[in-house]
């Protein structure tokens, strides 16, 4: 298989073709595209939600040729690709893949049509203009992604926050429109002051390339370290929702449509910063200040976030919060550098879509059948609505990361990687393992048991065949990760090390990465 | 850095069990996890009942038993091997899980002496009790799904007793506890029922974090996770503190697994699931997991003597705690709930005294002798209740002073349960008297000029702590007697208080439940050849002390040195320990002189005994609430409505100073910015794709 694909020099347009398939497919989809008609008149073929599937379907077939075309054994960048772009100022789109967005891309790629396909009537106006921007979605998503341009890095960040505006606007909840503007305007400011930075650190680095690989190199006095860090930080910090900059996140992921919440729960900004911001900026990610302060956010993270979901009284938000606290843990291994963390931080990564799809989905599923997700209203689901049930409580399961699940592998890593580097923030952190439980068990228990309630009572039809499939598939790879992890993380390590070793002993490293032991 | 499993592996000599039925190992974890996959598929396909599924009942119980025949054949394997047998049988060390940077964790998992017999307990009892149940549950719509549920913890257990790494074991631990949280929660549409699963998992879970911290200690210290790897780094570290601390954080996640204080107020609460699952979880296995642990984790608990001080008087305070508890109990499952936390209490005196045979002997004897009780319990509630459905009466099946008498009614039942109340309350020569008796006696042996008795815990010499443990447990010994006799009477004795309708319905249940009564109740009788003493000439002596002896001598030895109690000393003991059980006997007849009313009829009892001492309102109102409260009025009502406004402030700010900026461009309309935005990246794709 990889033979061929070698033979067949697909690794030369692989990546171009991820991202720019989904605009092609957009436009199409736009323009023949129908919404699904009534019993009487069916939209067929161009139903624009089997349009949009079908177009993603294929992004998942080039992941998967992506994925084998991987050879773990190597590191540095695979199926890498440099375009001339914009010559005069030395920008080219360079796309590439290593092990850090390897699996990102290929959980990206393989959950948003599972997901649209899972909640297939959650949207049923416009859609073709919902499938078109969920395909620009994807193309910025994947270009994010791979993306080794700065430049080109930054277009496609806001390549995200585009469709992103509308798809949240326009398809939300009745009555929650605003949540988009204030996931706009928050993301916003973040992304501007990084794209002030990524131009200043192109004319440090002589205005001749906005390539990571040249940029990495560039030496900067730890002062503008300080000052370009800062600014990278806020965009990250901002898109991925860590305490305190994550109001606008629990409510958009409420409002929004199933498919559009799990996107807006992709941890982007984590990855980013493991890719950009602590390898251009070493000695600033790693100022012992600096360190302590993020990672002690990182722990703030996991407890608040799930401190938070605890109190939520809709699922959704309970959801959105326990996603929080999972980006905590995800700060705490990305900071604390070493390469067990790392590589949890990057499987808590790829856990979190998974584990947000499926409870997403489920909780469309309860929006779909009974118009509500508030906890209160049910109970008695268990023996209502059984595959259902069982979804929900699997889901869970990996997401308060029982062993044996993906949810496991990746805090488990980061606990035992970050110990030895912040021993009392570590040790604060599995405060939020007990925590998980009570968040993850109380929808259980109003939820599913107890005597039904009078909207249970009246009729919740479980799952439907094909529902039930992609939360098979879902909850199977969740299961199968967390068993069998090893391919996964056997392909990361290469990237691991380099993330370490460069922010270790890089031309702008610090001497000696210091341990955050003397915490208060 | 330690040798890794895998290069242990690799270097290992030949095993003595190379060749053998040992290379079936993991069929012994796969057998009951197709169970569970198999019941839980009938369980799904056949709603709304699956009552009495001929599949589930030939699977259920069928994969135990196979699992139970394996492990005999495995048990004829290690005896075959004999004396040989000094280094654990390891397999499965080449199938990956978890490898990144320098950890790496594999499936191996180990078969050695002390695996083995809780192997034989899990599989044995478990059958017994999977048998049990098809009676038991034969008429409940679930029945499937039981079964599914219980093959699943015994697949876990089984991890849990032969993963070769901490980590492994750790699946397993965090396993039973979900099958625990869903047998507890089974008859989940009492919601009362799924919030007690739900408060075993939580409680639990703090324990669990704790052994998560041990193993992030552990790791980041010795560069190891597995077993093998530990005993070298401590040769390494001698008595470094790091090493009392990884001790410590294990005993906190023992005392959730094991119910001792303070987190033991889950397991009360669990006899909220049917029975059997009481017998077989919260009382032979799942719970002497903690047990295990630190068996398991003896050279590490051997080298830090204060951890070890500490596992033993918590241990002795849980038991005496638990103990007074069960003297006021009147629902019989809880009786019997108090007492199972005391006899834990008695299993982490024995381990932390550096007495693991005998910590161990006690868990299977108890193994024994509770879940008989439980069954035994188990069948009087299932009597009871027909009989009142017969009676076309609500009350309560389970209340002691809605029994009396029932031994006319169920004579095989009260027979067996008079044995194991005798042997839990230490009359010789039923098994929980030898058990007992060698906790104590090893208790007292090492109080004096032993590393034990020179520690100190807590400024207190380690010779006065063990005194004091030792007269805890004697004075527990005595409470035990006491409160197991006080329900025996009130149960099987005495005139009968269930009305006279029901009483004529009160039954013995079918064959099925009797039988694996009767095996248990034979078990009780004899469990105690497993360790005889030298003192009293019954037959050989320390069997099972032998039996351990390459897993657990050494670190015993560490602790305890030649401990050992002059033959004089030996039968004051034993004369005392076999007074204080007929004494505190006759104390429990005295206690229930006076006859009492039926439950619908009595006063409430509203003594500190009966409540429990308010336990679980102390921690309702100072840890349960303050958190709540901080969650929900705190962070959520306050300090995320301050985020979220200062949030929308620092919008609208730049929003405004936008505008004041007055260009047309920016006149702060954020739509308008995201079409400049949109329009740019068209440019830039134009760019892109023209040139």
């Amino acid at each position: 298989m990889r033979e061929t694909l070698l033979a067949l020099q697909v690794g030369a347009w692989l990546l171009p073709a991820m991202v720019l398939w989904p605009v092609v497919a957009a436009a199409l989809v736009r323009a023949v595209g129908r919404d699904p008609g009534t019993e009487e008149v069916p939209a067929g073929w161009r139903d624009a939600r089997a349009l949009t599937v079908g177009a993603l379907a294929v992004e998942v077939l080039l992941g998967a040729a992506l994925w084998i075309l991987f050879d773990p054994a190597q590191s540095g960048w695979q199926a890498r690709v440099d375009l001339p772009w914009i010559p005069e100022l030395g920008a080219a789109l360079s796309l590439g893949v290593d092990g850090l967005s390897l699996p990102l891309v290929v959980m990206a790629v393989t959950v948003v049509p599972l997901v649209l396909l899972g909640a297939w009537n959650n949207v049923r106006t416009r859609t073709p203009a919902f499938g078109a921007l969920l395909l620009l979605l994807t193309s910025g998503v994947v270009g994010a992604l791979v993306a080794l341009d700065l430049l080109a890095f930054y277009v496609a960040w806001e390549l995200i926050l585009v469709p992103m505006y509308f798809l949240v606007g326009v398809w939300a909840l009745a009555g929650e429109s605003r949540v988009a503007l204030r996931y706009v305007l928050f993301t916003l400011i973040g992304s501007l002051l990084m794209l002030v930075a990524i131009l200043a650190l192109w004319s440090a680095g002589g205005g001749t390339s906005f390539h990571l690989d040249h940029l990495l190199a560039v030496p900067l006095p730890p002062r503008t370290q300080l000052w370009l860090f800062g600014a990278f930080f806020a965009a990250f910090a901002v898109k991925s929702a860590l305490v305190p900059f994550h109001s606008w996140f629990p409510p958009a992921q409420a409002a929004a449509p199933t498919v559009v919440g799990v996107v807006l729960g992709f941890k982007v900004g984590g990855y980013a910063l493991l890719r950009f911001a602590i390898p251009l900026f070493p000695a600033a990610a790693l100022q012992p200040t600096v360190r302590v302060a993020i990672l002690g956010l990182a722990v703030v993270t996991v407890l608040y976030g799930a401190l938070l979901a605890m109190a939520q009284g809709e699922l959704r938000r309970v959801v959105a919060y326990s996603s929080i606290s999972h980006l905590g843990f995800i700060m705490l291994g990305g900071f604390a550098l070493t390469p067990e963390a790392v590589s949890g931080a990057v499987v808590a990564m790829v856990h979190s879509g998974l584990a947000s799809a499926v409870l997403l989905l489920v909780a469309g599923v309860l929006e779909d059948r009974t118009g509500t997700t508030e906890l209160g209203a049910f109970g008695g689901l268990a023996s209502a609505a059984p595959l259902l049930s069982m979804a929900l409580v699997l889901g869970m399961l990996s997401t308060v990361a029982l062993p044996g699940t993906l949810g496991f592998v990746g805090e488990f890593l980061v606990l035992m990687g970050s110990y030895a580097q912040a021993p009392a923030l570590t040790l604060t952190a599995t405060v939020g393992v007990v925590l998980a439980a009570v968040y993850g068990l109380r929808p259980l228990q109003q939820l599913l048991f107890g005597t039904r309630s009078p909207l249970v009572a009246h009729g919740v039809p479980d799952l439907t065949r094909r529902e039930a499939g992609v939360l098979t598939a879902l909850v199977v790879a969740l299961l199968w990760l967390g068993v069998a992890p090893a391919p996964v993380l056997d392909r990361m390590q290469g990237a691991v090390r380099q993330v370490v070793e460069g922010a270790r002993f890089g031309p702008n490293a610090l001497p000696a990465i210091p341990t955050v032991s003397e915490t208060p | 850095m330690p040798p890794t499993l895998s290069a242990l592996l690799q270097a290992a000599a030949p095993h003595p069990l190379d060749g053998t039925v040992a290379r079936w190992l993991p069929v012994l974890v796969l057998l009951p996890l197709l169970g569970a996959v198999v019941n839980g598929a009938v369980a799904l396909v056949r709603r709304p009942s699956s009552a009495r599924h001929p599949l589930v009942t030939l699977v259920g119980p069928g994969v135990l038993l196979a699992a139970f025949a394996l492990a005999l054949q495995l048990f004829a394997a290690m005896r075959g091997a004999g004396t040989s047998l000094t280094a654990p049988f390891l397999v499965g060390g080449d199938v990956p899980w978890i490898r990144a940077g320098g950890l790496t964790l594999s499936f191996a998992l180990q078969l050695d002496q002390l695996s083995m017999v809780m192997v034989l307990v899990i599989t044995g009892v478990g059958s017994l009790i999977h048998l049990y149940s098809v009676g038991y549950m034969r008429d409940d719509a679930g029945y499937a799904r039981y079964f599914a549920y219980l093959n699943l913890f015994v697949a876990c257990m089984l991890v849990l007793v032969l993963g070769a790494s901490y980590p492994l074991l750790f699946v397993g631990w965090e396993g039973v506890g979900l099958a625990s949280y869903l047998l507890i929660g089974f008859w989940f549409t009492d919601p009362a029922n799924a919030r007690a699963g739900q408060k075993a998992f939580v409680v639990n879970r703090i324990g669990d974090a704790g052994f998560l911290a041990a193993m992030a200690l552990l790791w980041s210290s010795a560069g190891t996770l597995d077993f093998a790897g530990v005993p070298t780094w401590l040769a390494a570290q001698g008595n470094a503190p790091v090493v009392t601390a990884v001790a410590l954080l294990l005993l906190l996640a023992c005392a959730g697994k094991s119910a001792q204080l303070p987190l033991y107020l889950w397991l009360p609460d669990a006899m909220a699931g049917p029975t059997p699952v009481s017998a077989l979880i919260h009382a032979a296995t799942m719970v002497t997991a903690g047990v295990y642990l630190v068996a398991r984790s003896g050279a590490l608990f051997a080298a830090a003597p204060v951890a070890s001080l500490a596992v033993a008087a918590v241990g002795a305070l849980t038991a005496l705690y638990a103990a007074t508890i069960a003297l006021r109990q009147w629902d019989i499952k809880r009786v019997l709930a108090y007492s199972t936390v005391s006899q834990l209490g008695y299993m982490f005196i024995g381990v932390g005294v550096g007495a693991y045979t005998a910590g161990v002997f006690h868990l299977v004897t108890h193994a024994f002798f509770k879940a008989l009780l439980f069954l035994g319990a188990g069948s009087v509630i299932h009597a009871m209740h027909h009989a009142y459905h017969h009676a076309h009466r609500e009350d309560d099946p389970q209340d002691l002073r809605n029994m009396g008498g029932l031994g006319r009614h169920l004579p095989i039942t009260a027979t067996m349960m008079t044995v194991a109340t005798l042997a839990i309350a230490g009359v010789p020569p039923l098994a929980g008297f030898f058990s007992k008796d060698e906790i104590l006696a090893s208790t007292l042996a090492r109080a004096h000029g032993t590393p034990l008795a020179s520690a100190s815990l807590l400024g207190i010499p380690g010779s006065v702590v063990l005194q004091g443990v030792y007269a805890v447990g004697l004075i527990t010994a005595l409470l035990t007697a006491v409160y197991m006799t006080r329900m025996l009477v009130y149960a099987f004795f005495g005139a009968n208080r269930s009305g006279e309708e029901a009483r004529a319905a009160l039954h013995e249940g079918s064959p099925i439940m009797v039988a694996p009564v009767v095996v248990l109740g034979v078990l009780t009788l004899a469990g105690g050849w497993l360790n005889l003493p030298a003192l009293l000439p019954l037959g050989p002596v320390g069997v099972l002390d032998q039996w351990l002896a390459p897993v657990t001598g050494a670190a015993s030895r560490q602790l305890g040195g030649a401990a050992h109690l002059p033959h004089d000393t030996e039968v004051i003991l034993v004369g005392l320990a076999v007074a204080v059980a007929l004494l505190g006997m006759g104390l429990g007849v005295w206690l229930t002189r006076h006859p009492v009313l039926p439950k619908a009829q009595a006063p409430e009892d509203r003594s500190l005994l009966a409540r429990a001492y308010d336990a679980d309102r102390w921690a309702e109102r100072f840890v349960v609430a303050p958190v709540r409260r901080l969650a929900e009025r705190v962070l959520a009502d306050a300090v995320e409505r301050g985020i979220d406004g200062a949030a929308s402030a620092s919008g609208r700010g730049v929003v405004a100073a936008a505008r004041a900026a007055g260009r047309r461009l920016q006149d702060g309309d954020v739509g308008r910015y995201t079409w400049w935005l949109a329009g740019g990246a068209v440019v830039l794709v134009a760019i892109l794709v023209v040139g």
